[in-house]
């Protein structure tokens, strides 16, 4: 509206405005700025509490800003020590680039409602017109206005700012509720790794023993080349697996580092924890789906983009109705003479009335409404999913623990008293230790599927969004855990 | 006690007590006293056969009660499972006749008339075979042939007159190697009627036998056919042996038969050479007896030996064939003999800490090394004797010869007289003889 004004009126005004701004307004943009800046942290605030009532961790009281060195402090202090769980998610929320790039939206959103909700520019126009040959007065003609229509319509603009501060704020929480998931997932997998990898150097101690064995006997000329080789094959084999194990390690390090925003000699932390056993207890299993419905921040966000969008449509009606408006006052002085009077400067909604705006957004809020629906069914299965998952990873864990290890277990003790008895032979007996190792070992891979799958479950029902649910991949999954849980149901 | 135990516990107490009654006028014609062991002369009591003949020892077993009805002499075998100790610290699940294994001695003289009644209490068909004698082709017990089997819960009569005299076995003849494999055999010794040869004052029966049990089992594996890992002398091996106690210069007959599923057996004796004096077949005229100190005993054959015991002693008694003198030895483990068990070890306890290395040096101190083994199984084990282990197991035992055996109870071992013993060398000794025992073997001429 404004800038029509001003193109109407171009060659008979000089502007001025850029003057005036420099020295009216640079004060004035102080004090907004200090404005701004309040809104920020409170929406900052916001964000802080809505994932503090939904996580056991808090974001940092302060939001980050790059470049500070007692955030820098705080991460190396954490970083010293062994890393749990919950210091790893810390170090997190303190260093994690992409969160502080994620918060930093709250800015955009907030900038945006700020720019919506401001008063219209009040408009100057002033014309001089020197003497000429048949008159010998200077004639001065001077105008201020201010729009009209942008002031009535400010309200709505800002109702629509809010809306979207008010998505931004759920997407923002989201996101910190995704990395507290995929540091936690991270974390489980480097605990896992480590495990696993512990299990197969053990392993491997195993196959040395039987090629160490076997080159004795050798020596001594009690068993044949044949054997030897074969001992000596499978302890090769062993060693490969035992570099692809380490190779695992340092890929599920690697994804943590990424999270945790670490780089060069920060990498060198370590870990003291064992992954835990599993409780005798899921999680409150009543209203599952309705609570992972109500928690959602992805719904949330998108019912504030609803509302800004349904303010979108209500605010292209009414611009459409309204003409462009602006009033003010008109001082002339003509042959010596001022003449002052109001004036009003606009144009009449008679073709462009904003129909199609109102269209466009119309549908923009009917897809939107439709996006609703379709997260909600998403949210739905995802949180069933996780259940089921993690219902069957804690059976299958369980079975693990109670029974195969201990099984294993009792399989080793065994073939120690039929080794003792002279029935079997060292090499049996190391078979033995070497399964009750498989059998360890497919229970840490389960053991990682549960805290996976339950960290999911934690995620949906905290409202936050936990990636593809299913079966991890081969490669997480090998191991020997087993595939049917109806067939561990007695 | 199960019923079928105290019916059985009945019948031979009745035919206990007859058989006393009738035994009363042949009894006490050698006029030996009661004593301890089963094998000491205190058994041997009993005149069985005119002639003196002395009634027959089943070291670690018993003779089958008779009762005597109208001439006829009326026994009962009763076949059924058991639980059977083989020596201490392993029993089995077998198979036997009156509740044990090897089944009683079956012992009559030439000319009897017996009628013995066979129970089948088996959870399968049985029949009763009588091996070596000589009888009606209808009551010779092989199942389909020449009778209908004896179903479970059946008692079948056989009756048949003992024409000839030797020493002959019975086992079943239905379903043989699962019957006999879990324990179904027996001796029969009929005496002839005037004694054969010198007079013999000791009359011991030893039936072999092999059997597959896996250390910490106890169910004999009737489809063994090659690993057998117990092997008896009527069915206990050594140490559950029972020793033979006799004493000095009496003339001693041990009747062996072999009722092994794949085995034939040398029976080795120390100390002496001995005839052999008949087979299944009879009585061997003493021209055609040689002598021996092993006698082969085939697979379904029996071998009598008779020798003067005249030299005091513990004589070990055995097969000699050395994988029959062990218990329950594994046969598929790698050999470690001469190699370097540290090297092993050190590798080896890093992953199971209760490993240790055994046989690198040999396997002849396995007895003592009381390592935890499967709980019923007697791996290695040997017996004590007076010098230490005796590392010796199975088909193994021990003829006794003292001075007076009836101080003897089976427990006791020879005194040796003074400087009798082998012993380490003294210096003196090595010196006087020019014995140099640092030279290493192969440089000696
Ligand atoms: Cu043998």
């Amino acid at each position: 509206m404004e800038c029509r004004w001003v193109e109407k009126n171009t060659g008979r005004v000089m502007r001025i405005s850029r003057v005036v701004r420099t020295e009216l307004v640079a004060p004035l943009s102080l004090l907004l700025a200090a404005c701004v800046s309040q809104s920020t942290a409170r929406d900052y605030g916001a964000v802080r509490e809505m994932t503090a009532a939904r996580v056991d961790f808090r974001l940092p009281e302060q939001q980050m800003e790059v470049g500070r060195d007692d955030v820098d402090a705080d991460v190396r202090a954490l970083l010293k020590l062994p890393l749990t769980e919950q210091s790893a998610i810390r170090i997190a929320l303190l260093n994690n680039h992409d969160l502080r790039a994620e918060l930093g939206s709250l800015g955009i959103a907030r900038g945006q409602l700020v720019q919506g909700s401001l008063l219209p520019n009040p408009e100057f126009e002033a014309a001089v017109l020197p003497p000429t040959k048949t008159g010998n007065t200077t004639d001065w003609d001077l105008g201020a206005g201010i729009d009209l229509t942008s002031l009535i319509l400010r309200g709505q603009r800002s109702g629509i700012g809010e809306a979207e501060v008010e998505a931004a704020r759920a997407r923002v929480a989201a996101a910190v509720l995704e990395l507290g998931f995929h540091v936690r997932t991270a974390y489980y997998s480097v605990l896992a790794s480590s495990q696993r990898l512990e299990l197969m150097q053990t392993a491997l101690a195993a196959f040395a023993a039987g090629y160490e064995t076997a080159r004795t006997l050798r020596a001594a000329g009690n068993t044949t080349e044949l054997d030897l080789a074969t001992e000596r094959a499978a302890y090769e084999a062993a060693r490969v697996a035992v570099s692809e194990a380490e190779a695992d390690l340092l890929d599920d390090r690697e994804r943590l580092n990424v999270l945790l925003g670490v780089h060069g000699s920060e990498t060198a932390w370590t870990v003291a924890q064992r992954l835990p056993e599993i409780p005798a207890q899921l999680p409150d299993q009543a209203h599952l789906e309705s609570r992972a419905i109500d928690a959602s921040l992805e719904l949330a966000e998108t019912r504030a983009l609803l509302k800004a969008m349904s303010r979108r449509v209500g605010l292209a009606e009414n611009s459409g109705w309204l003409p462009d408006l602006s009033v003010g006052v008109r001082a002339q002085r003509d042959s010596g003479e001022w003449n002052v009077g109001p004036a009003v400067h606009g144009t009449l909604p008679i073709f462009n009335r904003q129909q199609g705006g109102v269209i466009t957004n119309q549908a923009r809020f009917d897809q939107l409404r439709d996006h609703y629906v379709a997260i909600a069914v998403e949210v739905r299965s995802a949180v069933r999913a996780a259940r089921n998952r993690t219902a069957s990873a804690q059976q299958r864990a369980q079975h693990y623990r109670d029974v195969l290890l201990p099984a294993r277990q009792e399989v080793l003790k065994q073939a120690t008293l039929q080794y003792n008895a002279m029935q079997i032979g060292v090499f049996q007996l190391l078979q033995a230790r070497r399964d009750q190792l498989d059998a360890a070992r497919g229970y840490i891979e389960t053991l990682r599927e549960y805290w996976r799958t339950r960290a999911q479950l934690d995620q949906v029902l905290a409202g936050g969004l936990a990636g593809s649910v299913g079966p991890m991949s081969s490669e997480q999954s090998r191991g020997g855990a087993l595939s049917s849980t109806s067939a561990l149901a007695d | 006690m199960k019923r079928r135990d105290f019916m059985m516990a009945g019948t031979v107490a009745a035919s206990g007590a007859l058989l006393l009654q009738g035994m009363s006028e042949v009894a006490h014609a050698r006029g030996a006293e009661p004593r301890r062991a089963a094998t000491s002369p205190s058994a041997q009591t009993k005149v069985a056969a005119p002639g003196g003949q002395v009634s027959v020892t089943t070291p670690n077993g018993t003779t089958l009660p008779w009762q005597y009805l109208k001439g006829v002499k009326v026994g009962h075998l009763i076949a059924a499972p058991l639980q059977h100790e083989f020596a201490p610290g392993l029993k089995g699940e077998c198979w036997g006749y009156n509740g044990r294994t090897i089944g009683p001695t079956i012992e009559a003289v030439e000319g009897d008339r017996v009628r013995i009644y066979v129970t089948n209490h088996l959870p399968e068909p049985t029949s009763l075979h009588w091996h070596g004698v000589l009888l009606p082709n209808g009551m010779d017990g092989v199942a389909g042939l020449t009778q209908k089997a004896i179903a479970p819960g059946d008692t079948f009569k056989y009756e048949f007159t003992f024409t000839r005299p030797g020493t002959f076995m019975y086992h079943p003849h239905y379903d043989e190697m699962t019957q006999m494999a879990l324990g179904m055999v027996g001796m029969i010794v009929v005496h002839p009627r005037a004694p054969h040869g010198p007079h013999v004052d000791r009359d011991f029966v030893l039936m072999t036998h092999e059997w597959k049990i896996r250390a910490g089992a106890s169910r004999p594996d009737p489809g063994a056919m090659l690993d057998f890992n117990v092997l008896t002398f009527n069915s206990k091996a050594y140490p559950g042996t029972e020793p033979l106690v006799v004493e000095r210069g009496e003339r001693v007959r041990i009747r062996l038969g072999n009722l092994s599923a794949m085995d034939h057996h040398p029976i080795h004796l120390h100390g002496y050479y001995f005839n052999v004096t008949a087979t299944d077949g009879g009585y061997i005229p003493p021209a055609g007896q040689w002598p021996e100190t092993t006698v082969l005993v085939p697979v379904g054959s029996t071998r009598t030996i008779e020798f003067v015991a005249d030299v005091p002693g513990d004589w070990a008694m055995h097969c000699h064939m050395t994988h029959h003198v062990m218990n329950q030895m594994g046969h598929d483990v790698p050999v470690m003999l001469g190699a370097d068990a540290k090297r092993i070890s050190r590798r080896v306890r890093a992953v199971v800490p209760a490993y240790m290395a055994m046989g690198e040096n040999g396997m002849g101190e396995m007895g003592d090394m009381g390592m935890p083994i499967p709980p019923n199984s007697i791996p290695m084990v040997g017996g004590k004797g007076p010098f230490g282990t005796i590392d010796m197991g199975g088909m193994f035992t021990i003829l006794k010869v003292r001075d007076d055996a009836r101080s003897e109870d089976g427990t006791g071992w020879h005194r040796h007289p003074e400087g009798s013993v082998a012993t380490s060398a003294s210096a003196t000794d090595l010196a006087a003889d020019s014995i140099d025992p640092s030279r290493k073997a192969g440089e000696q001429g």
